[in-house]
């Protein structure tokens, strides 16, 4: 044999991921061996993503000194950001055991793949987040039911888990389940949870939460809930007071009843028409989506969030428009209106003879146009809002992300007309603001940074023609 | 007719290797199907290695190839033993590779480069057999590897890693 050879080290010179590949094959004790070799193997052993103890030791002391190693290493390994693909963990813990390394599972365990051979014990965590884990439903099992005193359980994008199953889990407040593409079955009964989120789980899965009586706060997003579905669950959740539907696809026809209700969101559910709220406690309500008919009986509603698209807005669309504000206006004080492009809610003179401003006991009024540029003057933008909702005492139009416009209005006494009625007036029960207006004051914020470019405040007359100077300054 | 390769090694000698012995080799199977591989095909493997890389993979082909050929019957004991005989030659494989480390590490880096996974296993379980159960200090000898840390280093990784050395 060539003795210059024999000076070499040639193994050392391998590419990280064969020495890591070689380590693969060594026992953990081992592997925790190499990295003593060299800074070769130092570095190559703090980049191996593989965690596998495979010690069953009986010896207390030197369980105890393994398990503090492998808590250390999976915090390093999270500062460092080198994520964990893989841990396996023969040990049947202790509680006390398991203290060491609770902590840092908490945040190591991302992306990994989880191989328990029975329960972990981790009595006194109260956090856990299982994110990315590639486990099967046994083993999420054997994690959570070690955790009696867990309050907020997180369980992200487990790609093998089909049934979630959590029952006994006093403790648990806050739960959160998403992206867990093939789930199919999730059965919650803790009757201590007051927050549960289940969000896109796109396949059928069957949901029942009716057992967790404390709920105060449920999301839903991107499920294949049905109306009977949800109209069920809701109304056996007595205590429920937030409530966000969001892109469920098979929603048609949404109807709530609650007593305790007070925030309602529903948006993105693509097929659905209708929404039958029967909320008397419900203060804000937020929509968005297309257009539908909304039935409401919620008197204590206070702020309302519309965002209608119009991607296929016609006449047709400008009626139901009209009539769905209509549904809000004996509630809400304040509406917060959104809309690509005000072009679609421009309301004709002349039909404006024959229907009735829509959010007549409306007082403050935000509107907001997506696109950034009007393609109307703004002086029929607050000429149609204002006959959409006279009166008002403030108006705000946001223009795209850059431009704001703030009108507060004061009103010549009575609001009422009384005598000689202009013709504009004539079918209204209010008198039109052209006819009524005392006093504007205007605000016109520009950059994202809210500088105030201009404050105007002017008096009758001049109205118009400090609109026109608006428009000038909103091309600058 | 089996279809031949010509295959070149880096110190230009020329090896004639059937097809499905090659094709093993992601790498080359990927240079015949991007058409790469008309005439011969160069390597960045010298002709000892590649000579004992041929040997491997002739091994693996000649028992799937054998494994089509059974019939149901007795295929139990056939492969009962073919296992015996593969063992015996991995064997003998593994013990001159133990002896020659340099060709050792040359067939590792030629497993890596042609992509010949059930070699590189192969040759890592082997390294991981010569390591476990050695004390670092032996292991470095084996190798030759360079204690390159500091005594300052060594103090703060022995206090890290020490548990690991205990029986």
């Amino acid at each position: 044999m060539d003795l210059r050879m024999d000076k070499v080290d040639r193994i050392s010179a391998l590419p990280e991921g064969i020495l890591q590949h070689i380590i693969s094959f060594l026992s953990f004790k081992q592997a925790v061996q190499t990295s003593t070799l060299s800074k070769i193997w130092k570095q190559a052993w703090l980049t191996y993503p593989i965690l596998n103890v495979d010690r069953t030791d009986k010896d207390p002391e030197r369980r105890r000194v393994i398990l503090t190693y492998l808590g250390q290493t999976l915090l390093k390994r999270d500062m460092e950001m080198i994520s964990i693909t893989k841990l396996v963990l023969k040990m049947e813990l202790t509680s006390y055991e398991a203290s060491y390394i609770e902590q840092s599972l908490q945040y190591a365990v991302r992306g990994c793949k989880l191989e328990l051979q029975s329960r972990v014990n981790l009595p006194s965590l109260r956090n856990l987040s299982l994110a990315q884990i590639d486990a099967s439903d046994q083993v999420i099992d054997y994690v959570v039911s070690g955790c009696p005193l867990i309050e907020f359980l997180r369980i992200d994008d487990c790609l093998e888990l089909k049934s979630l199953k959590l029952f006994n889990l006093d403790k648990l407040k806050k739960i959160k389940v998403s992206f867990n593409e093939k789930l199919e079955r999730v059965e919650i009964n803790a009757s201590n949870v007051h927050s549960l989120s289940i969000t896109y789980t796109v396949t059928p899965c069957w949901i029942n939460v009716v057992l967790c009586k404390n709920l105060k706060q449920l999301k839903l997003w991107s499920l294949s809930i049905t109306d009977e579905w949800l109209c069920n669950e809701i109304s056996e959740l007595l205590l429920l007071e937030y409530l966000d539907v969001a892109c469920c696809m098979n929603l048609e026809s949404i109807l709530i009843s609650s007593s305790r209700l007070k925030t309602l969101f529903i948006g993105g559910c693509i097929n659905l028409v209708e929404a039958k709220i029967e909320a008397p406690s419900l203060s804000a309500f937020s929509y968005q989506g297309d257009m539908i008919s909304f039935s409401f009986n919620a008197l204590a509603l206070s702020e309302v969030d519309l965002y209608f698209y119009t991607d296929d807005s016609d006449a047709e669309w400008l009626f139901k428009f009209i009539e769905a504000l209509a549904k809000f206006h004996q509630f809400s004080e304040v509406i917060n209106l959104k809309i690509d492009s005000i072009e679609h809610m421009l309301v004709p003179r002349a039909l404006r003879q024959t229907l009735m401003p829509p959010l007549s006991g409306t007082k403050h009024l935000n509107f907001r146009n997506s696109y950034a540029c009007l393609r109307f003057p703004i002086m029929e933008v607050v000429d149609s809002l204002l006959w959409i909702s006279p009166h008002l005492e403030t108006l705000s139009i946001e223009i795209g992300s850059r431009n704001k416009i703030f009108l507060q209005f004061s009103y010549n006494n009575p609001v009422i007309y009384e005598g000689e009625t202009p013709r504009c007036c004539q079918s209204r029960p209010i008198s039109c603001w052209q006819h009524c207006m005392k006093k504007i004051e205007i605000e016109h914020t520009k950059n994202y940074i809210g500088e105030v470019i201009n404050r105007y405040s002017f008096v009758e007359e001049e109205i118009l023609e400090m609109l026109e100077k608006i428009d000038a300054a909103l091309l600058i | 007719m089996a279809i031949m390769y010509a295959l070149k090694s880096s110190d230009n000698e020329i090896f004639e290797v059937e097809q499905k012995v090659i094709e093993q080799s992601e790498t080359i199977k990927k240079m015949i199907e991007d058409g790469a591989a008309t005439g011969e095909i160069p390597l960045q493997v010298s002709s000892k290695t590649l000579a004992k890389v041929l040997e491997w993979c002739k091994q693996r082909q000649h028992k799937t190839v054998e494994n089509e050929n059974d019939d149901n019957k007795g295929k139990r004991k056939k492969e009962r033993d073919e296992d015996d005989d593969i063992k015996e030659w991995e064997n003998k494989f593994s013990d001159e590779l133990k002896a020659d480390k340099d060709v050792l590490f040359d067939l590792l880096l030629a497993s890596n480069y042609l992509d010949l996974p059930a070699l590189l296993s192969f040759l890592c379980q082997l390294v991981a057999d010569m390591v476990a159960g050695k004390m670092p200090e032996e292991i470095r000898r084996m190798f030759n590897i360079e204690n390159d840390f500091t005594p300052e280093e060594e103090k703060a990784i022995t206090a890290e890693h020490g548990w690991a050395f205990q029986p």
